[in-house]
Order: C-alpha cells, then sequence, then structure tokens
C-alpha cells in the first residue's frame, strides 16, 4: 500500500464527479460504496472518493433525475440502495462527456504550445 | 417542473429521507472497513482509516441535504433580506402599509373571533359531537313538558333526554331574586349534568333524584362566576343555603369554569325543573303552564347512543313526535335534529346573523379598501423603482425571480401587519360583544381557528395587494425606461388605467362605509335629540318588586297600599306614577290594546298604547296639556286622556275633547296632551292615558321638588311589604342603557367610517402625487410655455377626475343599497336622510380637496428647467 493516499480526493474540475459517476453506472446498478470501489480500481487508486463529495453529488444527480435509486439486497446480504442511469443521465453522459473531451485537448493544446 | 416535483417530494419526506441517507452511509463505511482488513490493516486500524479516508460523516450529512434545500432557503433568504432593506429604507412608507393592513387584519380577525365563539362553538359540555338539539321542523318552537316526558321514556337512540326552561316562559326571561340582587336561573331536568357531562369544579351537579315532580328537592348548582362574584368564592358554598325569590334553597354543586349553560345568555344558577313548584307557590297560572301538552317553552336536547346516526335518531323522533301529537290532537309539523352550534339553530339564530353580516360586509369593504389603496401606494413606490428593476432585468434576472422577490416583500409586510392584527383581535372582539344587549357569557378567546383564518386573510391580502403591483413592475420595457429620452407620457397613460380602476374602488367603498356610518350616527343622536317629547333629565325613578314567588293576591295588595301612600306624598306636586314609562319595554313589555271611534265599524280596530298615570307624571315629565283638562278627583275609570297625534287624526281641525273612543269599553276624552315618543319606531304611536285603576307595576317619577320625599315613600312601602325590593335610578341613565346597544354600532360604524376615509385620502393623495411625478417633465415644458398654475392644477385634477366621479357614482348606488340593510337600526330616520349624506359627502370632499391640492400645488411649483433636466 502506498502511503501518498490522501483522506481527501485529488481535486477535480468542477463537475467531473458527477460525469464519472454516470459513468460508472453505465454498466449496471451500482450501491454508493461501489460507484467509489469502481472508481478506485478504474482510475488505478488515484481516485478515492469519500462520503463527503459522493453523497452529495449523487443527490445532485437524483434531483436533476439523471439516476434513480430503489433499495436492494447488497452482495454481503445487507440492505443497500442501488443506483441506476436513467435515459436522461444517458444523455447527459454523452453531452459531458464531448464537452469534457473538448477541454481536455483545449488543455492539452495549452500545455503543449506554451 | 419536474425538478419541482422531486424537490418538494423529499421536502415532504425529508425525514425518511434522511434516516436513509444515514443508513447509506453506515453501509458504505461497514464495506469500507472490511475491504481495509482484507488489505491486512489490524481490526481497529482500520475503522480509524476507513473514517479518516471518509472524512467527516455529518458535515457529508449535512452537504447531501443541502443538495435539495439550499436554492430554495438561499432564493428566500436573499429575498427578505432585501424586503428588510427596502423596509429600513423606507420606514415611513413600511410603518404606513402595516399599520392600515393590521388595523384592517385586526378588524376582520375581530369579528371573526367573535363570530367564531358565539355561533360556532358548540355547547361547553363533554364530547359535543354526539350531542343535538332538537325543534319543531315548522315553527322552531319549543315543546311541552309533557312530551318531553313521554319521548324521554320512549326513545331508543338516546344515551339520554334533557330539557331547559325559564322560570317564567321565553318572552318573560329567566330573571330571579338571587339574595336580593336579580341574578338568572335555569330550570334543567334532574339528568342534565350526567347526560352532557359538564364539569364541576365543587360538589356535584343535579341529580335525577333531585327533580321528582311529586317531591322536589330545593336544591341549586351555581356558576363559577357567581360562585365568584356573588359568594367571594366562598369555600364553604356547597351546602350553603341561599334565598331564590324569597325561597331557601341548598346550594349542592359548582359548575366548571368552562361551562358557561347551554343557552345564549348567561345562567348563574340552575335548579331542577320540578322545583317550579317550590319557586312558584299558590300560581296556578304557572303550574298549568307546566302541565299542558299545549304550553311548549321547554327547549330539548340529548345525547346520541355511541354509534347511532343522526338521522336514524331522527326518523325515531319524528315517530314518536307524531304519535304524542296525534293522541293529544296537536299538529306535527316534523322535527329537526341540529348540532349544538348556535348557529346552527335557526330559531335561534335569526337576530344575530344579520348583524354578524352586516359587521362582516363593513369589515371586507375595508379590507377591499385597504387592499386598494396599498396597491396603488406600491404602484406609486413602484413608479419610483422602475429603473432599479429596469436595470436588473437588464442584468438578466428572470421575471418570475423579480415578482417572487416583491411579494416576498408584499409578504414581509403582510405578516407584520397580520402579527399586529391578531393583537387586536384579542382585545377588540369582548368590546363588540357589547353591540349584543342583555348578558352574554361567551369567552372570546382567539383559537386555532381564528389563527387559520387570520393566515389565509394574510396570504389573501398579500396576493391582493402584492400581485398586481408586481406584475406591472416587471412588464417595463427596458430599453424604454432605460433610455433617458423615453417618452414618459405614454407610459403614464397607460398605467394610469390600473390606478384609476383601484381610486374608483377606493372612493366607492368609502362613500358606501361613511354614509351608512353618518346614517347611524344621525340615528343615535335622534336618540338623544329633545324631540323625544318628554323631559328626563333631573328625574329619577323609582321601583318596587316583590319576590315572584308571592302569591298574585299578595302583589295586589301590596300595590293598592302602594297607591294610598302615593297619593297622599304626591299632594305637593313633584311626583307622579305610571306603570309605563318611555322605551321602558325592556321592563315589561308594552302593552297594546284595540280601539275605535265610537260609531265606527268595529271591524276598524287600531292598536293604541294605554299608560296608567296620574296627574303628577304629565308634571314631571314636562309633557304639556293642549285641550280640555287633566283628571280630577271625581272622575271614573272611563275618563281617559289622548295625545295630540290621536287627536289630529280622528278629528281633524276640531276639539276631541267630550268625544268617546271605544277601547274595551266606550271612554270619554277630557283632555288632550303632547306627544311623546314610546318606542324606538321614534314615531308618535297613538296613546290613551287612564287613570290608576288597577293597580300593577307602579313606577314613581321624581322630579326636582318631590325628590326629598323618595325616603318617606321607601320607608312607608316597607312598613306594608317589608320584603319589596326598591330600586331607584336616574330617568336618564335607563334610557343610555336602552341606547347602549346603538350607540355601540354608530361608534363602531363611526370609527370604520373614519377609518375608510382616511384610507381614502392616503390613496387618492398617492395617486395624485403620483401622476404629478409621472409627468414632471410635461408640466416644466407647459411651465415655459408660459402656462398658468391655476390652468395646471386643473390639468392634474382632471386626470384623475374621471376615476373619481365613478367611483362617487358606484359608491352612492351602493350606500343606497346598504342603508335599506340598516333600516332597522336608524331609530325612525329615513335610509335617505339628506344630512347623512350630505355629512358624508362634505368629509370626503375635503379630504379629496386636500388630497389632490397638495400636490397639484407641487406640480406648478417645478421649476421647468428642473423638470426638462431631471429625466
Amino acid at each position: 500500500m502506498p502511503m501518498a493516499l490522501t483522506n481527501q480526493p485529488p481535486d477535480l474540475l468542477p463537475g467531473t464527479l458527477d460525469m464519472l459517476i454516470l459513468r460508472a453506472l453505465i454498466r449496471g446498478p451500482l450501491h454508493g460504496y461501489g460507484i467509489a470501489e469502481r472508481l478506485r480500481q478504474v482510475s488505478q487508486e488515484v481516485l478515492q472518493v469519500g462520503e463527503s463529495s459522493l453523497y452529495p453529488a449523487l443527490q445532485r444527480l437524483l434531483l436533476n433525475g439523471w439516476v434513480k435509486a430503489a433499495w436492494g439486497a447488497s452482495e454481503n446480504n445487507r440492505r443497500a440502495r442501488y443506483y441506476t442511469l436513467t435515459a436522461a443521465g444517458r444523455k447527459r453522459l454523452e453531452a459531458e462527456r464531448d464537452e469534457f473531451q473538448r477541454l481536455i485537448v483545449a488543455i492539452q493544446r495549452v500545455l503543449d504550445g506554451a | 417542473m419536474a425538478k419541482l416535483f422531486r424537490r418538494l417530494r423529499y421536502l415532504l419526506r425529508q425525514g425518511r429521507m434522511e434516516r436513509e441517507l444515514a443508513r447509506e452511509m453506515e453501509h458504505h463505511r461497514e464495506l469500507t472497513r472490511l475491504r481495509l482488513e482484507r488489505e491486512g490493516q489490524p481490526a481497529h486500524g482500520a475503522v480509524d482509516r476507513s473514517a479518516r479516508i471518509l472524512g467527516n460523516v455529518s458535515l457529508a450529512r449535512e452537504d447531501a441535504r443541502a443538495v435539495w434545500l439550499a436554492p430554495w432557503l438561499e432564493g428566500t433568504w436573499q429575498d427578505l433580506q432585501y424586503a428588510m432593506r427596502s423596509g429600513r429604507r423606507e420606514p415611513a412608507f413600511a410603518a404606513l402599509v402595516m399599520l392600515t393592513l393590521g388595523i384592517t387584519i385586526g378588524l376582520n380577525a375581530s369579528v371573526f373571533t367573535a363570530f367564531n365563539g358565539i355561533l360556532v362553538r358548540p355547547w361547553p359540555v363533554r364530547d359535543p359531537g354526539s350531542v343535538v338539539t332538537i325543534a319543531d321542523a315548522a315553527t322552531r318552537s319549543d315543546f311541552s313538558l309533557v312530551e318531553y316526558r313521554y319521548l324521554a321514556e320512549q326513545v331508543r337512540s338516546f344515551s339520554g333526554l334533557i330539557a331547559t326552561r325559564c322560570i317564567d316562559g321565553i318572552s318573560e326571561g329567566c330573571e330571579i331574586d338571587l339574595e336580593g340582587a336579580p341574578g338568572r336561573v335555569q330550570l334543567v331536568t334532574g339528568n342534565y349534568f350526567d347526560v352532557l357531562g359538564v364539569g364541576i369544579e365543587r360538589g356535584r351537579g343535579l341529580h335525577v333524584s333531585d327533580d321528582l315532580p311529586d317531591a322536589p328537592e330545593a336544591v341549586a348548582v351555581i356558576s363559577y362566576a357567581a360562585w365568584q362574584a356573588r359568594f367571594g368564592s366562598d369555600p364553604a358554598i356547597v351546602g350553603r343555603r341561599i334565598r331564590l325569590d324569597e325561597i331557601p334553597f341548598t346550594v349542592v354543586g359548582v359548575a366548571a369554569d368552562t361551562f358557561t349553560g347551554t343557552a345564549v345568555d348567561r345562567k348563574d344558577i340552575w335548579v331542577p325543573m320540578s322545583a317550579v313548584a317550590l319557586l312558584r307557590p299558590g300560581n296556578a297560572d304557572v303550574r298549568e303552564r307546566f302541565a299542558s301538552s299545549k304550553h311548549s317553552a321547554i327547549a330539548l336536547g340529548g345525547r346520541l347512543m355511541p354509534g347511532v346516526p343522526r338521522a336514524q335518531a331522527q326518523a325515531e323522533m319524528e315517530l314518536l313526535n307524531r304519535r304524542f301529537r296525534l293522541q293529544s290532537s296537536l299538529e306535527d309539523h316534523g322535527v329537526l335534529l341540529m348540532d349544538t352550534t348556535f348557529f346552527n339553530n335557526p330559531f335561534k339564530r335569526k337576530g344575530t346573523v344579520s348583524v354578524f353580516v352586516m359587521l362582516f360586509l363593513g369589515v371586507l369593504l375595508v379590507l377591499v379598501l385597504a387592499c386598494a389603496n396599498v396597491a396603488n401606494l406600491l404602484i406609486a413606490r413602484a413608479a419610483a423603482r422602475r429603473r432599479e428593476v429596469a436595470v436588473r432585468l437588464a442584468l438578466g434576472a428572470g421575471r418570475w425571480r423579480l415578482v417572487r422577490q416583491l411579494l416576498t416583500e408584499s409578504m414581509t409586510l403582510a405578516c407584520g401587519a397580520a402579527m399586529l392584527g391578531l393583537g387586536l383581535a384579542t382585545a377588540l372582539p369582548t368590546v363588540l360583544l357589547q353591540l349584543f344587549e342583555g348578558p352574554v357569557s361567551w369567552h372570546l378567546r382567539p383559537d386555532a381557528s381564528v389563527l387559520a383564518f387570520t393566515v389565509g386573510l394574510t396570504c389573501f391580502t398579500c396576493i391582493a395587494f402584492g400581485l398586481a403591483p408586481a406584475l406591472h413592475a416587471v412588464a417595463t420595457d427596458v430599453a424604454r425606461t432605460l433610455k433617458p429620452s423615453a417618452d414618459q407620457f405614454e407610459a403614464g397613460g397607460v398605467r394610469l388605467s390600473l390606478k384609476g380602476v383601484l381610486l374608483s374602488v377606493q372612493v366607492a367603498i368609502s362613500v358606501i362605509l361613511l354614509v351608512c356610518a353618518a346614517l347611524l350616527v344621525r340615528g343615535v343622536w335622534r336618540g338623544y335629540s329633545p324631540e323625544l317629547g318628554f323631559k328626563a333629565d333631573g328625574v329619577s325613578v323609582m321601583r318596587f318588586e316583590l319576590p315572584r314567588s308571592f302569591e298574585p293576591a299578595r302583589h295586589q295588595v301590596f300595590a293598592r297600599a302602594l297607591l294610598g301612600v302615593l297619593d297622599n306624598e304626591g299632594e305637593s306636586g313633584g311626583l307622579g306614577y305610571t306603570n309605563l314609562l318611555p322605551f321602558g319595554a325592556l321592563q315589561s313589555g308594552i302593552t297594546w290594546s284595540t280601539f275605535r271611534p265610537s260609531g265606527d265599524e268595529p271591524s276598524a280596530d287600531r292598536r293604541l298604547i294605554s299608560p296608567s298615570v296620574s296627574n303628577g307624571y304629565f308634571e314631571v315629565l314636562g309633557i304639556r296639556l293642549v285641550d280640555g283638562r287633566l283628571f280630577a278627583p271625581g272622575d271614573t275609570t272611563d275618563v281617559v286622556l289622548i295625545n295630540e297625534s290621536l287627536a289630529k287624526e280622528f278629528w281633524p281641525g276640531e276639539s276631541a275633547v267630550g268625544r268617546t273612543i271605544v277601547a274595551g269599553i266606550e271612554r270619554r276624552i277630557v283632555g288632550v296632551v303632547q306627544d311623546v315618543i314610546f318606542t324606538t319606531s321614534f314615531a308618535p304611536e297613538p296613546t290613551m292615558y287612564r287613570s290608576f285603576g288597577e293597580a300593577a307595576d307602579t313606577q314613581v317619577v321624581l322630579g326636582e321638588r318631590g325628590r326629598a320625599r323618595a325616603q318617606a315613600i321607601a320607608a312607608a312601602a316597607r312598613q306594608i311589604e317589608p320584603l319589596v325590593r326598591i330600586t331607584t335610578s336616574a330617568f336618564s341613565d335607563a334610557l343610555d342603557r336602552r341606547f347602549a346597544g346603538s350607540r355601540m354600532a354608530a361608534l363602531v360604524a363611526a370609527i370604520l367610517g373614519i377609518f375608510a376615509v382616511t384610507l381614502a385620502g392616503v390613496g387618492v393623495f398617492g395617486v395624485f402625487r403620483y401622476v404629478v411625478q409621472q409627468r414632471t417633465r410635461e408640466i416644466g415644458i407647459r411651465m415655459a410655455l408660459g402656462a398658468r398654475p391655476r390652468q395646471l392644477v386643473a390639468f392634474v385634477v382632471v386626470s384623475g377626475g374621471r376615476a373619481l366621479a365613478i367611483g362617487l357614482a358606484i359608491g352612492l348606488a351602493g350606500a343606497f343599497g346598504a342603508s335599506a340593510i340598516l333600516r332597522g337600526s336608524l331609530h325612525g330616520l329615513s335610509a335617505l336622510d339628506p344630512g347623512a349624506y350630505f355629512g358624508a359627502a362634505s368629509i370626503l370632499a375635503l379630504t379629496g380637496i386636500v388630497a389632490v391640492y397638495l400636490p397639484a400645488r407641487r406640480a406648478t411649483r417645478v421649476e421647468p428647467t428642473t423638470a426638462l433636466r431631471c429625466e
């Protein structure tokens, strides 16, 4: 275990966490912990999302109607709330992804050019 | 929209949502700890580390909740701050609006409090929902005691049937002599306290065993108020002997403070129904009334069996009622079951509801007036803030957001006003209560429904006075307002139409209220004017009362002996007596007799008032003899005096002396006296004075010279009958009490009217100031071109004149309508009384002139150069 772990997630660009959560849900419903785990594993331990940012983000997504939540049984046989991507959420993800790509390319260009 | 819906759903289920979130986070934490353990962390370290990874839990929870709530709260908080700021910036404006609305809301809430407390509140008994009152469906009248006994025995759908009665019947009232001072007694059946579940403070309620028709008990329950006021909260009250009409009774209990009786008026004491035989011994009339199935003065009520619907109980009651009435060959009209609120009893609510309709109409008009007024003020202020609104719009503020902001501002004002209003509503209803004559017993305090009413009213007012100006303000054309050379004249014209309507409304309503107030005030004034035809100042009245429990013969012996005393004392003048004083109807009721002039057809009978008087009566009250002579010692009982109106009607242009009229027997007229007003119709009624023959209800009037002999008369009367109660009071005080109700009504109307005219004045002033403000530039140009100040004043006035004229016309039409409702309270004054209309018109005109003149003069003071530069 590298000791470089921080208890704060690395600063993300505003709005990026929402997009990442939506992306994590694209393969099927997950509960809160599942989402955090998925992000941690896929990012190879770089993105450690704590409760303090994950749950407000999930509430935001619920409020906007991009995800739905439903109670179900978790793998360790406990009740957990599973989040599912909605049609609106899928559309939103695409839009954000395009926008993000554009932004990344732009930032890259600036970094390369300077 | 969907977002708003989701947010609302969250708000509605906030508690559950937050619990779910907490559970979810707990689960998350658990799983994180398990993972860390799997990865080889020691157990205690894992807890520690997972906590560190996850961060501050409660902060996270706060953040999550804020997602749902923050924008709303934040927006509202901003609006509130903005409203407070603008309130502080113009404290005079805020105070004016809050005072106006506060008084108005207070007036409305007060009337509602009284309405709620008097009409809508059920009897103060246990579980009033299952208690009903029962009345004859057609006549709305009550039942006989005989029928009550039959019904109570037969009925199955009631767990108990109760009956109440006044001791001397409905019209004669419930008055009784309680320990030497008047009290109010109610006869109740023995099961009354048990069936109704009346709270008892001390001792016990009445029992069925107290109310056995053959062996009534001399026991009584007294009210809490009577216990405090009449017996000084005597701790040994239970078991104490008291005298009711000089008959000894034993107090067995004190009712709870909350129990104020089941009648409209306050009751001091309850005794068993059968105790009437004790209270009126030797009085065959009373016994007859209680035993007859035709005499009905019994009010019925009862508690339904649990689970029995009212319809079923009604069906059974109707059946029993029909059977009884068939048996005793009485007409059957069916019965009516009603809940115990005053309002649902059509028989009892008659007089009261019309009073409330008038009050509600009055205060509602004031409310509309106040809303129109405040709306006008807000529009005028919005004119000053048009630039601000335009800048906000230009900077991208949403129109709805701005409307919301402006409405929040009105809401803040309205809330302040509501506080003031509620305060008023706790104090004012008690004053309103004085409008009703007689002793009433309600606790009038605002309760939950009053609070709900006030809140509803506040929301309504807020929207009524806030929405139009708010919409108006944001409907601004941004570009035009911000451009310095914007054409103001046109905009002003459009804007004025809404203001014009509001102005008309204000003028119309204040005309209505003012005319009504003026009519009522004039009516009361009439009650004090010397046109009554008699002199009340400096006259005292002595009354003699014997306990009503005395046998009729004993009353007569006393009355005859008293006349002897009076005739003896009255020889030197300044003293007279009568059995009926003007406006004395409250005491004994005016007795009307029929009459016709001799020789007329018997069918042509007319009604007249026929008091019995002594010669001294005319002298003391200053009633002049206009023709013939007064009574003389040798006169027989068929000798009468009549009043001028009667003489003029039947013998116009001739002397009535020596003529005869038939009133019972043929009577000879020996003299004619001046007209005197006897009743609240305030018209001279046909009157025939007889000399004192059959004596009863003797009232002595004492003038300046007679006053000294009051002592001697009282002493002589006590010698005849030691138990006589003698009261001496100023005649003018009695008249004052008689007019107290209408005087209060006039006072309330006058306050409403003055409040209305003040509001209207402020409103008109605001509108014209606004007109001037709008047209400063135009006025400046006109001034520069050489217009005279007078022309300019006319110009300003004309611009609002049409709205004023329309308002005046509508108001006059409304006042005609309203005054028709008032006719009963006008003391015979015509509803079209020119004095009232003229008075109202002049007050309004004066207010109008001041309100128009001040801004108009300001217009002429505008420096042309300033005006031209000003925009």
